[in-house]
């Protein structure tokens, strides 16, 4: 016999492809999200939820992106790896992800990441090279200069291909980037698709402080950069010999480095060179943009920031709307903003006309339901709405090889369970399976009761209810990992025996939810922190009040422990201790569950711990869980056919 | 009438049931073939039926299995009968069901399967992993040379197709996304002498889906293991239609239901992501149909 399935790196094993040459089969591609901040469970779940989100929509749309992680602090909001897979968000730099705003600055910075990402040099191209090595001898500068163009480069290409992104990347301007700062026009020449307000302020404050010339020439630089194809390698030198002008220009004015939305992005590989935007759906660059000039204020033509001709085809680009809506705030009727410092009467300042501009672009219809979904998605209760314990306290990590190959045994066990259900069939019926049996053994039943027949509607007779308790108490603390092991291969068997597996952990304070029923399981294995004490009373109960709902004809009932439970009310005397517990064990066999208790680990005492339920089995390693099932499996076969 | 079906050999009292098996000639009309290792698919089967070689394609949901076999059964003019292995399978409709006369004596009636068997025309085996091992069993019999099948309760041997001389094409199709559980016999394996992937063929859904950008963001999702739920060729070519008909929210509100509700987020955000691209490319793909009707129509006033 040969197993079909996949394998842990995500390969899809065949009996046929030895046969085929083609092996076309989509490749499946697994990924990660790490949450290592010092938070409360709740909230580190939440931030796990928003991290797999992006890391979702990353992967659907770059070859590259596997992995998001979210720390506690970083020298900027985010940044991508040198192999191009990870992003990391440093949660500090970021704001609460609970409003629209909020969610919108992270779908922004993230949006930028992933700029970096399809666009932008690798760290091996001689262009990057070259600026590292120019940085890290003669012009420690050069880098940061590189950043500048380079970040206002990839981020025309990516709303060229994704021109539904503008409002995230202003919310991400609008939090990380001080417009108010002397260097803002730097940052804001190129990013022709902010409204030409914003930009005239700056370029006007750049001509204040430092000229016209200044103002042109990084209206120049930039521009010319971001016309670049390949800045990595065939137009390298050009793209060097603007980061020196840059970084000149900077130098003469003796200006401080803009502070920056990202840090320099160095990443491995190519670019995504072959698959750019079309030209008619990419944002003017800098130079082709027309004069951004606060006088022009309220002339709608002559404040188009984008090159009228192209855009005209373009589906949906940033074009006049947003302008006039942009525009709008700086008229007498503008909101006076709120939180920023200025007094109340007084025009808002810059920094506020770029919220409100990314709050307006958060607003538009599509946006907003993109944003409640993320919203919804990050705060969704605990997906089990039959509980309403929270949820267990621990941390995700990527299901081992170990983990997928008791998959597959306890899934063996499970099948046997579920082909000796005959599911659907209709007893007793005028028509279908002659059953040979009742003709020859029953000669007094009439025609109308000699056959069964299939009916897919009773398909419900191979349903499976699966409730699992594990033992989190600081006894299990060297076992952790075996529990996740083992849940998570549950689960998966289970899941693929569209059944449902409830997870619990338990200590002698508390039970909380670590999987619900209609939760399905996925890469990630859930590591739970093992603490206090031991008894399971309450997770029993919790456990028959699941069973006891479930129409489900095979139900069990698993416990993963180290063996004696404590002894005494553990609850004051309302629910624990050993006579609560044989009493839920007890009713759970009544309700008709296969109760069974596996005893991990060798501190267990010789004798089998005995709480009433119907199986016992001690695994020394986790292999004896798959022989746990298939003796539950037996065990049930056996009492369907004795009834 | 078929060159390859001669529907006057079945015996008159199973005539019609077998004639009502033989798909409507239109659905091979919109079928766009691939090519199997340089060989149009239609071409290949048509070397299976002939040669009498079982044909096993491997691929995920909605990648188009059923419809080449159905197709194929339609454009050749044969019967067609779809044994479904995956959940309520119904062996009284695969192989038959014995039923009281008015007489009051049992009496064997053949299933859909049965009489293609019996008679000739294009068997699909659909997820045949996920076969009862009982039914298994009957499908050794029947891939083996001798193509043959025993029917118990009706007291009958049947060879595939003997008793009007008309060819027998099987093919079995199975998912291998449906992994970890599900165990394949070697035997069964072995018992097709044609064994062909049968993935999201590109150059097909492109023939059917006119954005390129659709498609890349489709094999996107298909591509991440997280993202269990199907994304089929169907559903793609429903979306093109539902944003012809009703525009982008109600497209792609339809599209994304069609997710698992952990995973609608994520697609949401892509295809909205990709928003501007897609209608463009579909917006364009119409303006160009249009021509080519416009064109068509001056030409036939001409």
């Amino acid at each position: 016999m040969i197993d079909v399935y996949q394998s842990p790196n995500g390969v899809i094993i065949s009996p046929l492809a030895r046969l085929n040459s083609m092996s076309t089969h989509t490749m499946q591609r697994s990924g990660t999200t790490e949450v290592r901040v010092g938070a409360t469970p709740e909230q580190v779940q939440r931030l796990h939820r928003l991290g797999r989100e992006l890391r979702l929509t990353d992967q659907i749309l770059t070859d590259d992106v596997d992995r998001v992680a979210i720390v506690a602090t970083g020298s900027a909001p985010a940044w991508t790896s040198l192999d191009g897979q990870s992003i990391t968000f440093a949660l500090g730099e970021m704001p609460e992800p609970t409003s629209h705003y909020g969610i919108g600055v992270w779908l922004g910075t993230n949006a930028h990441e992933v700029g970096h990402s399809l666009f932008s040099p690798r760290g091996d191209s001689p262009l990057m090279r070259r600026v590292i090595a120019t940085a890290e001898t003669s012009r420690p500068h050069l880098a940061q200069a590189h950043n500048i163009v380079e970040d206002q480069r990839q981020e025309r290409l990516l709303l060229g291909r994704f021109a539904a992104w503008r409002g995230y990347l202003v919310a991400a301007l609008a939090h990380h980037i001080d417009v108010a700062q002397p260097g803002a026009w730097v940052l804001l020449a190129g990013r022709t698709w902010l409204s030409d307000s914003i930009r005239a302020q700056a370029r006007a404050a750049a001509v204040a402080e430092h000229g016209d010339h200044f103002a042109a020439e990084v209206e120049r630089i930039v521009g010319a950069y971001q016309t670049l194809t390949d800045p990595g390698h065939a137009e390298s030198a050009e793209a060097f010999s603007l980061c020196l002008q840059l970084d000149d220009l900077l130098a003469d004015q003796a200006m401080a480095m803009p502070t920056m939305p990202s840090c320099t992005v160095v990443v491995a590989g190519q670019p995504d060179l072959d698959d750019a935007a079309p030209a008619w759906n990419l944002p003017a660059t800098a130079d082709e943009a027309p004069e951004a000039d606060d006088d022009d204020e309220g002339d709608d033509d002559e404040g188009e920031p984008f090159d009228g001709d192209d855009l005209d085809e373009g589906p949906s680009g940033p074009g006049d709307g947003e302008v006039e809506q942009a525009e709008a705030t700086t008229e007498a009727d503008a909101p006076t903003a709120e939180g920023a410092g200025n007094e109340p009467g007084q025009p808002p300042t810059m920094q506020d006309q770029l919220r409100q501009e990314a709050e307006a672009a958060l607003d538009e219809q599509d946006t907003r339901a993109d944003l409640e979904r993320v919203i919804e998605a990050v705060e969704a209760p605990a997906p089990a709405g039959e509980t309403t314990v929270g949820s267990s306290h621990g941390e995700y990590r990527e299901a081992t090889d170990h983990a997928r190959a008791l998959e597959r045994d306890i899934s063996e066990a499970l099948l046997e369970l579920k082909d000796a259900a005959e599911a659907g069939w209709l007893r007793r019926t005028d028509s279908g399976r002659l059953n040979v049996r009742r003709w020859m053994t029953d000669p007094s039943a009439d025609y109308d009761q000699m056959f069964d027949r299939f009916d897919p509607g009773a398909l419900d007779a191979a349903g499976l209810e699966v409730v699992v308790l594990t033992d989190v108490s600081g006894s299990m603390m060297g076992q952790v990992g075996k529990l996740a092991e083992a849940v998570w291969s549950i689960r998966q068997a289970v899941d693929r025996m569209e059944g449902r597996c409830t997870v619990f952990t338990f200590t002698a304070q508390e039970y909380r939810e670590w999987a619900g029923g209609d939760q399905r399981p996925d890469d990630r294995m859930f590591v739970p922190t093992a603490y206090g004490g031991t008894d399971p009373a309450e997770a029993l109960y919790e456990a028959h009040r699941i069973i006891a709902g479930s129409e489900a004809p095979n139900r069990i009932v698993l416990i993963l422990t180290d063996g004696e439970w404590n002894k005494g009310g553990a609850y004051g005397g309302t629910v624990g201790g050993t006579d609560q517990q044989r009493a839920a064990m007890e009713a759970l066999n009544a309700e008709g569950a296969c109760t069974a208790l596996a005893v991990l680990g060798a501190s267990a005492s010789a004798a089998d711990p005995d709480h009433g339920q119907q199986i016992t089995r001690r695994l020394t390693n986790l292999d004896g869980l798959a022989l746990l099932f298939r003796e539950v499996a037996s065990r049930m076969i056996e009492e369907r056919l004795s009834a | 009438m078929s060159d390859l079906f001669n529907l006057e050999a079945v015996p008159l009292a199973d005539r019609e049931r077998v004639a009502a098996l033989i798909p409507d000639p239109r659905i091979a009309e919109g079928y766009v073939h691939r090519d199997v290792l340089g060989v149009d698919d239609f071409d290949l089967l048509d070397y299976a039926l002939a040669e009498a070689e079982n044909v096993m394609l491997a691929g995920p949901t909605g990648s188009s299995k059923t419809t080449v076999a159905r197709a194929y059964a339609a454009a050749r003019g044969l019967p067609f009968a779809l044994v479904e292995c995956s959940g309520a399978m119904d062996p009284g409709t695969v192989l038959g069901r014995t039923v009281v006369t008015d007489e009051g004596m049992p009496a064997w009636v053949d299933g859909d399967f049965t009489l293609v068997v019996r008679y000739g025309g294009v068997v699909l085996v659909d997820e045949v992993n996920m076969a009862h091992p009982r039914i298994t069993a009957a499908f050794h019999q029947l891939l083996a040379v001798t193509r043959r099948i025993s029917i118990p309760e009706a007291g009958q041997t049947v060879k595939a197709g003997s008793e009007t001389g008309n060819p027998v094409l099987f093919v079995a199709a199975y998912n291998p996304r449906y992994q970890g559980t599900v165990r394949m016999s070697e035997a069964l394996s072995n018992r097709f002498a044609i064994q062909v992937d049968w993935d999201y063929d590109r150059s097909v859904e492109q023939a059917l889906v006119p954005s390129t950008r659709l498609l890349d963001t489709a094999d996107g999702i298909r591509s991440l293991s997280e993202i269990r739920t199907p994304l089929s060729t169907n559903a793609l070519m429903e979306f093109v239609r539902h944003w012809l008909a009703l525009g982008w929210g109600f497209a792609s509100g339809l599209l994304v239901n069609r997710f698992d509700l952990s995973e609608r987020a994520a697609v949401m955000r892509a295809l909205e992501a990709n928003s501007a691209a897609i209608e463009a490319e579909l917006t364009e793909a119409l303006a160009y149909d249009l021509a080519d009707e416009q064109a068509d129509d001056a030409e036939e006033g001409e």
